[in-house]
């Protein structure tokens, strides 16, 4: 930015701040936000935009401010905390530098520094508790195992290491009971009581584990003594591809499904391709405008997609990530994105690595989005199961 | 069979090759020792579960199949009667594998003429 729209800007700051706090509006919001982030005062620019996603967040104007604003936060924390590392290196840097990686949708960069961090500051139980949180949403994501195995080892070693913070078991014992393993949840709910006989989460969890727990008793599902073994739970939600029972997932599912398909017109544009959709784990495949009913595209790329998906599990090679079928008559591309499938199919060999490269956005989420269009009905989900 | 098979064991990233028939019996694979029944098995089941619907959408012939995972791929290319399956890692660059793979299917494709025809 030049001198003179500095000098500008900085005249006009006053006024535009007195604006937007006398008559809150989005385009005195805009206005704030803008002179402050070309002004370099990111972490004013933040605090306002913050102040207006409170007021508007369904805006989608307002929204973008607040991911320009957060984005430009974030990378800002991200310089300062590398700052911080070369000149006095600490566990509660390079956690902050994994937070800000985690903003800026750079989960690995995240994961290298909670991994440089434990190698530097090996009994630090926050670089385990979060640690954990990621495993946990690749967990999630994929429903790997190992993954889950991972999340367990981190939570259990910063709780060992820190006894006094209840929430990090608190929160072992609600993954032991996403798997299933709700008498293993309810002993460590019990055990943190011992140590934190008021703690109002604690005692609630503990409440409704034992509420479950006896239900599960009744019914079979639970044993009546001892825990149960959470490896061939873990092993059991790999192979089905499903956390059975997690009355969260349906709605996750749906939000997923529905972010997904607001990228399918810019999927197209970048592609080329005329039919582009996405396939729910349940095997129910939408686009834009809703459910796809029944037809050959659906149904190939869903048995496609599962038949995919288990041969890759039980082969040992870990959760699918694409499928690459190429034809005489076209080619289907499918990508992974977290429980769903997105697809595209193409007339031509040479839009191939195009449509691979447009699949990849589309994931990672730097595909622009369209709002979504209700122009068919969301039909029943379709009955079998993806994977 | 196999010293066709042998030459994709040196291809950087490939752990393994099979030539099975489609409906998923081995014919001849490489190394030694390892499951490839089960990889067979598995791939026959996928090729199954998309026949029809791929037909009515005219995506045939199959000319490549690629399944990526985040810790392998399986590259399944159909020879005629048969198909070759080659299971790499997931990280290295595939380029050259499937350079071989084109070389090695005209080859299979010859040989499996020859085995019918005699």
């Amino acid at each position: 930015m030049g001198f003179l729209a500095r000098s500008r800007d900085r005249l006009l700051l006053p006024r535009r701040l007195a604006r937007w706090r006398d008559a809150p509006s989005t385009a005195t919001l805009n206005d704030a936000v803008q002179t402050l982030l070309r002004l370099g005062d990111v972490e004013r620019a933040w605090t306002i935009a913050r102040q207006g996603i409170a007021k508007w967040k369904d805006d989608d104007f307002v929204r973008e401010i607040y991911r320009i604003a957060g984005r430009a936060h974030a990378e800002h924390g991200l310089a300062a905390a590398q700052a911080e590392i070369q000149s006095r290196p600490t566990a509660a840097a390079f956690l902050k530098i994994a937070r800000f990686s985690v903003l800026l949708r750079d989960v690995a960069a995240a994961f290298a520094a909670l991994e440089e961090c434990l190698r530097r500051f090996p009994a630090s139980a926050a670089a385990h508790a979060a640690l954990a949180e990621l495993h946990e949403q690749r967990w999630l994501r994929d429903l790997a195992a190992a993954d889950g195995r991972i999340v367990l080892a981190h939570l259990r070693k910063a709780w060992r290491l820190d006894g006094a913070e209840p929430t990090r078991p608190l929160r072992l014992a609600a993954f032991l009971a996403r798997v299933g393993a709700l008498r293993a949840a309810l002993n460590v709910a019990e055990e943190v009581l011992h140590l934190h006989e008021s703690q109002p989460d604690a005692l609630s969890l503990r409440d409704s584990l034992a509420r479950m727990v006896a239900a599960g008793v009744e019914a079979g599902s639970t044993p009546a003594e001892g825990e149960e073994d959470v490896e061939s739970l873990l092993r059991q939600i790999e192979e089905s591809g499903r956390v059975v029972g997690d009355p969260g997932d349906a709605a996750r599912v749906a939000r997923e499904s529905e972010r997904l398909r607001a990228f399918l017109p810019a999927l197209r544009e970048r592609t080329g391709c005329e039919k582009a959709l996405v396939v729910e784990p349940k095997g129910h495949a939408l686009d834009e405008r809703g459910a796809l009913g029944a037809g050959p595209l659906p149904a190939l790329a869903a048995s496609l997609a599962r038949s995919a998906q288990f041969t890759v599990r039980r082969l040992d090679l870990g959760p699918l990530q694409s499928v690459t079928m190429v034809t005489t008559g076209g080619s289907l591309l499918l990508q992974r994105a977290q429980r769903c499938v997105v697809g595209v199919l193409l007339d031509q060999p040479e839009e191939i690595e195009r449509g691979r490269t447009g699949l990849e956005e589309l994931v990672a989420g730097r595909l622009p989005a369209t709002p979504l269009v209700a122009a068919r009905p969301a039909a029943a989900r379709g009955a079998k199961d993806l994977r | 069979m196999k010293e066709i098979l042998q030459r994709l064991e040196g291809v950087p990233g490939v752990l393994g090759a099979l030539v099975m028939t489609l409906d998923g019996v081995v014919v001849a694979s490489v190394p030694p020792g390892v499951d490839h029944e089960r990889s067979a098995a598995f791939l026959s089941a996928v090729l199954l579960s998309i026949e029809k619907s791929a037909e009515q959408l005219g995506l045939v012939p199959l000319q490549r199949l690629t399944l990526a995972a985040t810790r392998g791929r399986l590259l399944l290319v159909p020879v005629g009667e048969l198909a070759l399956v080659v299971l790499a890692d997931s990280t290295s660059d595939l380029g050259q594998a499937l350079n071989e793979v084109a070389g090695l299917t005209r080859r299979l494709l010859r040989q499996s003429k020859i085995d019918v025809s005699s």
